[in-house]
């Protein structure tokens, strides 16, 4: 797994419409495939949850604080995103 | 200071107005740019209340005193789950604690993840972790040793807890906590919540007037009301328990 920094400057998690989730998730480089997973846009590979190890599906998709990382959403994979960038070591 | 970048979340919203397809490189790189380089950084999520009910968790005293007490492990990530299903559960949220559970359950997390959630339903979790770091702190215990003595409270739970509801007839727990004694069980559990609170502390005085723990075991005890909840926790500890100390 790639070690990324903390984020800093965290405000708060926030839902996005649709089409919102959509247009930002092209513009980090992702698209969506017929069968609702996100994948990366240049080479059509499925993008896999560092958490869950589970493919990453648009509707369960969050999209993590001021970096491309995009995982699947469920209490356990939210709880070790925080661990990892938000919470103080 | 003010950011001077636009907000995420109105660049986003006048996007989405574009037909997808006719959105310009131009358009996504300045999207792009934005949530990069914010100064101030949200995370988007289909359930937002949650990640910001275990953030606030997170900054929890205790559990961040745990934390420094066992440095990184990898089950902090089910402590964090398992006290806001404890949350969940006094709000009455029963729909998304199954929901949760069985998400969890149909996972295949180890059994140590299944405990830590099974002990957070019992509202005890905050109890066992306060009793780890006192643990530390009185026999100066390395990480590692913190570590190990959760995972056996974790592996052990079934033989060495006993709950007290409010009905129980003390007499018959102080006999569970003789024949825990007389079997050298390395701890023994005993918890209550509430109402019950009031009989569990009836027990400890007994066990102490009848010298049960045979100068075998410290009791070791904690009130603690979260949630607007009353938990009641004595954990009665090997005096000559084989931690390992820092040199250990």
């Amino acid at each position: 797994m790639i070690k990324i920094a903390k984020v800093d400057n965290f405000s708060e998690f926030d839902r996005l419409k649709e089409d919102e989730k959509k247009v930002l998730l092209k513009a980090l480089g992702y698209d969506i495939n017929e069968r609702g997973f996100v994948v990366e846009e240049h080479t059509q590979n499925i993008v896999w949850c560092r958490y869950t190890n589970k493919p990453v599906k648009f509707d369960e998709a969050s999209i993590l604080p001021g970096s491309t990382i995009i995982i699947n959403t469920t209490p356990v994979s939210l709880s070790s995103y925080i661990e990892e960038f938000l919470e103080d070591e | 200071m003010s950011d001077d970048k636009p907000n995420i979340n109105e660049v986003l919203a006048r996007a989405s107005l574009i037909k997808f397809e006719e959105l310009s490189k131009a358009v996504l790189d300045n999207i792009r740019d934005i949530w990069l380089k914010a100064k101030t950084r949200s995370g988007f999520t289909p359930t937002p209340e949650e990640a910001e009910r275990l953030k606030r968790i997170a900054k929890n005293i205790t559990y961040q005193s745990f934390k420094s007490c066992v440095g990184s492990t990898p089950y902090l990530r089910f402590i964090k789950v398992g006290l806001m299903l404890y949350e969940l559960m006094t709000e009455g949220n029963l729909d998304r604690i199954k929901e949760i559970k069985d998400e969890i359950y149909n996972s295949k997390y180890n059994i140590t993840a299944l405990k830590i959630i099974h002990i957070a339903s019992t509202g005890v979790l905050l109890n066992t972790l306060e009793y780890l770091i006192n643990l530390r702190d009185e026999r100066q215990l390395s990480k590692y040793a913190v570590s190990l003595e959760f995972e056996k409270i974790l592996v052990l739970w079934n033989n060495i807890a006993i709950p007290v509801q409010k009905d129980d007839d003390w007499e018959k727990i102080i006999e569970v906590i003789k024949s825990k004694v007389m079997n050298n069980s390395p701890l023994i559990v005993l918890y209550a919540s509430q109402s019950a609170v009031k009989v569990a502390h009836s027990v400890v005085v007994e066990v102490g007037k009848q010298n049960l723990c045979q100068n075998k075991y410290f009791p070791w005890s904690k009130n603690l009301i979260y949630k607007s909840l009353e938990q009641y926790i004595c954990i009665f500890y090997k005096i000559d328990g084989d931690w390992e100390t820092p040199f250990g």
